[in-house]
């Protein structure tokens, strides 16, 4: 017999995977609840009836009736079988009928534990949920360390929800108030009719969090951030039939969100090689894709699309696509759309198919605006004014382009030695001059780090340019300490020339943050090129769900 | 004694190699410390001795010979080595670097997809090959 559909599963990073940690109520105004309890009730005596094997009691701690609903997790004992079961009732006997057979009818000296919440979201452990089960996971950290592929599904009219909260169960939290899975290498996903909810995921596997193989999967107020180098790798990815509702997605060199025929909405990706991707009937609608560098949004193998109401952000130098149509695509709507800051605004890999409807979409400081797509007779071209995003206030980076200072042992103004070298001011940088960390000929990777004061919480972003020179290579991080990486950015580049802009976005941590930079030698003489160091605060935060935080005045739009 | 400052926190990609409180003693529980793409980093100071791993994510991290990795509220710690190849998915690799075993190699086998190390040898290395693969898989 399957757990009641009305079971609630527990999380907590207190808790332990050994627990029972499940409970419905069984007998309103009576059960208790023992799954949120930190301590779980533990049998060493568990005894199965003598006649029915669904029947137990325990003398150590006898069941009451307050127990009804809870589960247990049966550990070991000869002829009881290991496995968590349900108890149906608790009798004035203090018999707890469970849900299933216990084990063999008479067998004595069971172990076990009822409720208590469980650790770690384990692929077993969450294909313990049936339809209709809700998984709770409370505020916290947890690491994987296996993969959680979930095949348990729900139905359309039970599906099984995976919800995050704060302090108590449905609070909707939001921010660093999610629950914050680190999947590292192992996969983390759902399946079909799950509906994960206030869950943030970091991930550098191949498809970051969401519901790969399965359709008809929910997920809100999600984020995951996929820091892998490699190609390809995706934040959130779902496959058709799925609903993406303001939810964030961020890949390092994949899709910040990527989905076959599904819909998306309220969303936010960013700094992605490609913010969001899909392929089947997909409909994206008030979105934002900001800060990718390939694409803002790519259709590929897909037609019937409805793309519409979303902010397209590049950047102030153009850079990438901001609608890459790179299938040969049809049928599709692509309007009331801001498209800023791209080398192509709308791009189709084809001419265009002339039922593609294209109209009402701004699109602004775009290299080119359309290619091999016509504009619509009421597209407009006017600065969208953004005023509450991108950079703000003034680059902290005060001595990040002239490098005033700079000579000998002795680091630019502003700047810090960490790993003692030999500092050049040096013509023919990216703009005006450049600066050259060199080796001492005593210390080798000589390096130097600013130190930037920062607000916990708040996002910032710094940008610069460095080459290798004669170094193996040149290197960048940032962290709370000069010459850390304690946000999670390490860069090595091997550039021979200044055509490509580095950038990092990050969140703060500490109310100091260092960004350092220098080379990577142990020869005399061999030295890195830095040049065009900017660091700003960067606007509001997005947040899932408040997606209009650009502020964009709609009228001026005229949209 | 449970440390607060490097349990239940994620260090992916970071180096503790200057640390100077990882003092025997120490415990740490719930962190990942995974360093993608560089099996056996040294990420902990070489003369760290003492301190017990408790469900840690150490996967390609070097642990220096004293300490311990122990298992905790039913859940292990693991550390193994991983590293993408040329198909582009991870795999764990054994002492000489050679791939044994794909990550996620039941989800894979559940897709259709090839799990065996003689696949691996055909490079897929650009980023549209492994879309048209995705595409495919979701039946589009």
């Amino acid at each position: 017999m399957a757990f009641n559909a009305a079971t609630q599963w527990e999380f907590q990073t207190t808790g332990s995977n050994t627990n029972g940690g499940g409970f419905f109520n069984a007998t309103p105004g009576t059960s208790v609840d023992l799954a949120l309890a930190n301590t779980p009730a533990t049998f060493t005596d568990l005894v199965i009836d003598a006649a029915t094997n669904t029947k137990i009691t325990s003398s150590i701690r006898p069941f009451t009736t307050a127990d009804g609903g809870n589960i247990i997790n049966i550990t070991s004992g000869t002829g009881f079988t290991v496995q968590r079961v349900q108890i149906l009732s608790v009798d004035g006997s203090a018999i707890a009928t469970c849900d299933k057979a216990v084990g063999t009818a008479g067998s004595t000296g069971g172990n076990g534990k009822m409720g208590g919440a469980l650790a770690v979201p384990t692929g077993a452990l969450m294909d313990l949920a049936v339809a209709g089960n809700t998984v709770w996971a409370k505020q916290g950290t947890y690491t994987l360390t296996g993969n959680t592929s979930v095949s348990s599904a729900g139905t359309a009219t039970k599906p099984i929800w995976f919800c995050g909260y704060k302090a108590m169960r449905g609070d909707n939290p939001s921010g660093l108030d999610r629950p914050f899975v680190i999947a590292a290498a192992y996969t983390f996903n759902t399946t079909s009719f799950w509906i994960a909810k206030n869950i943030s995921v970091a991930s550098t596997e191949s498809f970051g969090f969401g519901s790969v193989y399965s359709g008809d999967s929910v997920l809100i107020n999600c984020k995951c951030i996929n820091t892998s180098t490699t190609a390809a790798r995706q934040g959130i990815y779902v496959y058709n039939s799925c609903r993406i509702i303001s939810c964030e997605g961020i890949a390092t060199n994949g899709c910040g969100i990527q989905m076959g025929g599904s819909r998306l909405l309220n969303s936010y990706a960013h700094d992605s090689s490609t913010g969001i991707y899909f392929t089947g009937s997909s409909v994206v609608s008030g979105c934002i894709s900001a800060y990718n560098f390939t694409n803002a949004i790519q259709i590929g193998n897909a037609a019937k699309c409805t793309v519409t109401f979303n902010t397209l952000v590049g950047h102030t130098t153009p850079v990438g696509k901001g609608i890459n149509l790179s299938a040969a695509t049809e049928s599709n709507i692509i309007t009331h759309n801001i498209i800023y800051g791209f080398v192509d605004g709308i791009s189709q890999i084809t001419a265009e198919k002339k039922d593609n409807y294209y109209d009402y979409n701004n699109i602004y400081n775009c290299t080119t605006p359309r290619s091999n797509a016509t504009a619509g007779v009421n597209d407009i071209t006017l600065d969208p004014q953004f005023v509450s995003t991108g950079n703000i206030g003034s680059n902290f980076c005060t001595n990040g382009a002239d490098w005033t200072d700079a000579t000998g042992s002795t680091p630019p103004t502003g700047w810090a030695v960490k790993t003692a070298g030999t500092f050049t001011i040096t013509a023919s940088g990216q703009s005006g001059d450049y600066l050259k960390i060199a080796h001492n000929g005593t210390n080798n990777n000589p390096e130097i780090s600013f130190a930037i004061t920062t607000e916990v919480g708040k996002s910032y972003r710094i940008t610069y340019y460095a080459q290798k020179g004669t170094a193996t290579n040149a290197t960048a991080k940032v962290g709370t300490t000069s010459g850390g990486t304690e946000i999670g950015y390490t860069a090595t580049h091997t550039d021979t020339d200044w055509n490509t802009q580095k950038s990092i976005s990050f969140e703060a941590t500490a109310t100091t943050t260092y960004f350092s930079v220098g080379a990577t030698t142990s020869t005399s003489g061999q030295y890195a090129m830095i040049d065009t160091v900017t660091i700003y605060e960067q606007g509001e935060d997005f947040t899932p769900g408040d997606n209009m935080k650009l502020d964009i005045d709609w009228t001026k739009v005229g949209l | 004694m449970i440390s607060e400052k490097y349990s239940f926190r994620d260090f992916t990609g970071q180096s503790l190699a200057d640390a100077d409180d990882l003092t025997p003693g120490t415990i740490i529980r719930g962190s990942c410390f995974y360093q993608e793409g560089r099996p056996d980093a040294h990420i902990f100071p070489e003369k760290m001795t003492g301190v017990t791993f408790e469900r840690c994510n150490l996967d390609n991290v070097f642990i220096p010979p004293g300490n311990i990795l122990a298992e905790q509220a039913g859940i292990p710690c693991t550390n193994k080595q991983i590293l993408v190849q040329n198909d582009l998915r991870d795999w764990q690799i054994d002492a000489e670097g050679t791939p044994v075993e794909v990550m996620g190699k039941t989800f894979w086998e559940a897709q259709g997809v090839s799990v065996h190390c003689d696949d691996i040898l055909k490079p897929l290395q650009s980023i549209e090959q492994l879309y048209q693969i995705a595409e495919v898989l979701n039946g589009v």
